[in-house]
């Protein structure tokens, strides 16, 4: 799994990409809770993300949470890719209304 | 890339039954006799482990909990190869952190199945 | 039966293509009976037919299929040559397979249940020995061999209607520590029906001290429509029953739709801690409910359509396929141009906002290039490549040559040219007629050719291409062509042209679509149906299209019809009379005049153009359009089926493109009007049907002849 944190149209975007399995989960919420730290409007780039397990979409859920709670939406930057929209969808995680944005077209952002 | 399965038995014709039915499908395959064997050939990727039971030097339970204790394999499948009057086994296997089992004797298909069932 | 389950919906459409595919491989495999690739593509349209079949409920096309896939198997694996006897037979197996898909559910099904057998019977001599009797698929397939072939979802049918399940899963926190992930199993349920799902329960906040990442949280609660065993989903989670709390309900039996799931699993949502039993009592009170109100919904539709007994063998009503499948580019770009808008919205508010006029403009460009891309990209969806249609003529010709005793090469071109969905469903018949009659009239019989000179075998060439804004689709024969003398001694005979008159050929072709015209000396059961073609001509200017015919004597006839891309948008002129705003469609347009009125005007004048008298017609008085007459008028030029017409008109506004929308059916009388449009200001345009109007001055003008009212010539 690998982390990259840029900017686009003032916001903190972090990209997320490679395996995103149960190995990483620490790491990953790691990086989260950093990212959400520096920018509460924070954007998601998900779409270099090569595996997905539940312990992602628990952490993206939980990021999702956290952004509603100071008042914003979670959006995300680029396309989902494959692994991470099929596993979202077979879960459940697709219709989960704090996400159901995020997963859907109107969720991207730039 | 294919999917890199390591084989472990101390029967060499069970071994190789699966080696060659993996292989077929187009997984690597690592072959170990037992669970001492699989212990010192378990480094870089490996996805999946299979494994019987009853083995010298190292049986299948104490393999599982040597697997999980390393934190790269930690949560990767293993799965055991019992009979079916290994009812007991089966549930130590389980609670040793087994992720799931393949009754003897069994088909090629049987064994892709679970195969595909828990390598993800 | 759409109304009831819009899944099946799908299947039916998705079928119907799978059987034009299927036709189109067996048709060429005729010509090619090596092609593997396309013996292939035969079989896995079978397959996937069969597969479908079962899971909606099209029990006797699954059984029906089973032994046809076998024998196309066999095939397939080199056990059984391909022969012509045997493209037949799995022609016609094709053919009784539409029947059965098109057929009134719940009826007839003994009728069709014979069809079936009795073709069945022709494919048992094509099965192994011993297997004749269509072996039911093996029920008794180990747990562990999961994917079968004989099924689309990962495990063994079950005989009888689907069932509803409703799967619980509350994982273990440590499940991911056996090597399980929930996620995965879930993933493997998803193989085995149709899956709604909802995750809910806890999840520790982000920053939570407690938040184990490592750990599963939650619950999913999944209900799914399956033809599979209640086994089946219990085997998905076999390696987690312990540790995990699984438990499986089948709370239905029959087909419920994704919507219908949808809404009962949302009944569930805040039921996470509530008990199996609990959660159970409210899923089945809501089921019963949802069934209660869809048998009311069944009665209403039976009701509607009346009793469907009784006449099984009559063609079911055409079901005019009201989905339409879009390729996947195109709704992509369409969603793209969507989010652009949005944009444009936002700026626009800016502008607005800020009262800069100059960015309002800017927008007004951006919305100018984005409406354009837009609008073509909408009617795009509407588009399908024509060779859908062209695929079902050959095997009318080959049906048809074979009937007729003659020889013919059918080939089609530019099968990937496209046109409106509309226009393909109702050109059809049209190209029929035209096919039928080159097959019957024009190709002569192998004998006859040879002695002409000619290869025994026949050639008609059918293509399509795109041509300045119209599509063009050619019939072409080399046959006998056509014999003027016989069409002029006919024309005479019918009273279609004066017995003194010297017409020219194209006045003479243009007889041949005037009604009650056939020059076939004898009504075969190919052509000799009462359908001239007259009527293939209405029907195409009904499209706003235009046809003609060519022909050289000894070798062959070509017609030529040209249609509009699309019926949705129109491209003409917008002229007004008095207050009111009317449009000319530019395919008719020839050209404007003008004319000096200083008398009384009447509805049909003349009016000299080009050296010629030309009739012209006064909408201000046609219309009775109210207000002063203007001493100075402008005609619009028209021309349709070869005859020029003008219209008189106040003032001429410009080219403009009309979205067309569709009269009521109660405004269905005026003839003259074939549809209105709403222009950017808000009003709304007439658009002209100028073939009625023409056809409408035409008989004015007779009868005014025939008054020998002396026509006046106006200056100009």
């Amino acid at each position: 799994m690998e982390l990259t944190r840029f900017e686009d149209a003032g916001k903190l975007v972090l990209a997320i990409a490679g395996k995103c399995t149960v190995e990483h989960a620490a790491a990953l919420r790691e990086g989260l809770l950093a990212a959400v730290a520096t920018d509460p409007r924070l954007v998601l780039d998900i779409s270099g993300v090569e595996e997905a397990d539940i312990t992602f979409l628990q952490l993206v859920l939980s990021t999702a949470h956290t952004v509603a709670r100071s008042g914003g939406t979670l959006t995300r930057h680029g396309p989902v890719s494959q692994a991470a929209i099929s596993a979202a969808r077979v879960s459940g995680f697709t219709q989960t209304p704090q996400l159901t944005t995020f997963f859907s077209d109107e969720g991207r952002d730039g | 890339m294919a999917k890199r399965i390591m084989t472990v038995d101390d029967s060499a014709s069970v071994r190789q039954m699966v080696a060659f039915t993996l292989k077929k499908e187009g997984y690597e395959v690592i072959e170990a006799s037992d669970g001492k064997d699989a212990l010192s050939k378990l480094t870089g990727t490996i996805d999946m482990v299979i494994t019987d039971l009853n083995m010298p030097n190292l049986d299948g339970i104490g393999l599982i909990k040597g697997i999980r204790a390393q934190a790269a394999y930690k949560f990767i499948p293993v799965v055991m190869l019992t009979t079916e009057s290994q009812a007991g086994k089966k549930a130590e296997g389980k609670s040793a952190g087994a992720t799931g089992w393949i009754v003897k004797p069994f088909t090629p298909d049987q064994l892709l199945a679970v195969v595909k069932k828990v390598l993800r | 039966m759409s109304d009831i389950d819009p899944s099946i919906g799908l299947y039916v459409e998705e079928t119907r293509e799978l059987l034009g595919e299927l036709e189109r491989g067996l048709l060429e495999l005729e010509s090619n009976p090596g092609d593997t690739e396309r013996v292939d593509a035969c079989f896995r349209a079978m397959h996937t037919i069969k597969g479908g079949g079962a899971m909606f409920g099209f029990d006797e096309i699954s059984r029906f299929t089973h032994d046809v896939e076998t024998v196309l198997d066999r095939v397939r694996s080199g056990e059984l040559p391909i022969t012509r006897e045997l493209l037949s037979l799995t022609l016609a197996a094709k053919d009784h397979i539409l029947v059965l898909l098109e057929a009134p559910r719940d009826t007839a099904v003994d009728e069709l249940r014979q069809a079936s057998d009795v073709l069945l019977a022709a494919f048992a001599a094509y099965l192994p020995n011993g297997t004749a009797g269509h072996a039911q698929p093996a029920l008794d397939q180990p747990a562990a061999g999961a994917a079968t072939d004989d099924n689309p979802y990962a495990c063994p049918a079950q005989s009888g209607p689907p069932g509803i399940y409703w799967v619980r899963l509350r994982p273990s926190a440590t499940m991911l520590h056996t090597g399980n992930d929930p996620v995965r199993l879930l993933a493997e349920l998803d193989t085995l029906g149709m899956v709604r799902v909802l995750r809910h329960g806890p999840l520790p906040a982000l920053d939570d001290s407690d938040y184990d990442p490592e750990a599963v949280y939650g619950v999913f609660d999944l209900l799914v429509c399956t033809p599979c065993s209640a086994e089946s989903l219990r085997d998905v989670f076999i390696f987690v029953e312990g540790d995990s709390e699984v438990s499986l309900t089948r709370i239905h039996t029959g087909l419920l739709r994704g919507s219908d799931l949808d809404e009962l699993l949302a009944t569930l949502v805040g039921q996470d801690e509530a008990t199996i039993d609990a959660a159970q009592q409210r899923l089945e009170a809501h089921v019963a409910a949802k069934v209660a109100a869809i048998d009311v919904a069944k009665k209403k539709v039976q009701a509607r359509t009346g009793p469907t007994e009784g006449e099984p063998a009559a063609r079911p009503q055409p079901t005019a396929a009201a989905t339409l499948r879009v390729d996947a580019g195109r709704l992509d770009s369409l969603v793209s141009m969507v989010g652009e808008l949005v944009i444009l919205q936002s700026r626009l508010r800016q502008a607005a906002k800020a009262k800069d006029i100059d960015a309002v403009a800017e927008v007004d460009e951006d919305l100018e290039r984005l409406t354009d891309t837009l609008r073509d990209v909408a009617l795009g969806l509407r588009m399908l490549p024509i060779g859908s249609v062209f695929s079902q003529f050959t095997r009318l010709t080959r049906d048809l040559s074979a009937s007729l005793g003659k020889e013919v090469e059918f080939v089609a071109v530019g099968g990937e040219t496209e046109l409106d969905k509309t226009v393909i469903d109702r050109m059809k018949d049209p190209l029929v007629h035209l096919l039928r009659n080159s097959l019957d009239h024009g190709l002569e019989p192998p004998q006859e050719r040879l002695a002409n000179g000619k290869p025994a075998c026949g050639r008609i060439t059918l293509s399509a291409m795109h041509s300045a804004g119209n599509v063009v689709i050619v019939i072409a024969d080399d046959g006998r062509g056509i014999d003027l003398s016989v069409v002029r001694r006919k024309a005479m005979e019918r009273g279609l042209i004066a017995p003194d008159a010297e017409p020219t050929e194209k006045e003479l072709f243009d007889c041949i679509f005037k009604p009650g015209f056939s020059t076939a000396a004898t009504v075969s059961d190919v052509s000799g149906r009462g359908v001239g073609m007259d009527v293939v001509k209405r029907n195409i200017e009904a499209l706003r299209g235009t046809v003609e015919l060519e022909s050289v004597l000894g070798q062959g006839a070509r017609v030529t019809i040209r249609l509009p891309l699309t019926l949705a948008i129109i491209d003409g002129f917008n002229v007004m009379v008095g207050g009111d705003s009317y449009i000319v469609p530019l395919a008719n347009l020839r050209g404007f005049q003008e004319r000096f009125v200083n008398e009384v005007v009447r509805t049909v004048e003349t009016l000299e153009r080009m050296g010629e008298l030309v009739p012209v017609v006064s909408l201000r008085r046609l219309f009775a359009v109210p207000g002063q007459q203007p001493v100075y008028e402008r005609v619009v030029i028209t021309e349709t089926e070869g005859e020029t017409v003008g219209f008189c008109v106040d003032r001429v506004i410009g080219r403009q493109q009309a979205v067309i929308k569709s009269l009521d059916d109660c405004y269905r009388h005026l003839k003259w009007i074939s549809g209105t449009t709403i222009n950017g200001d808000g009003s709304i345009s007439l658009i002209l049907d100028v073939p009625q109007l023409v056809r409408f001055v035409r008989s004015r003008e007779e009868t005014r002849l025939q008054a020998t009212d002396p026509s006046r010539t106006l200056v100009q």
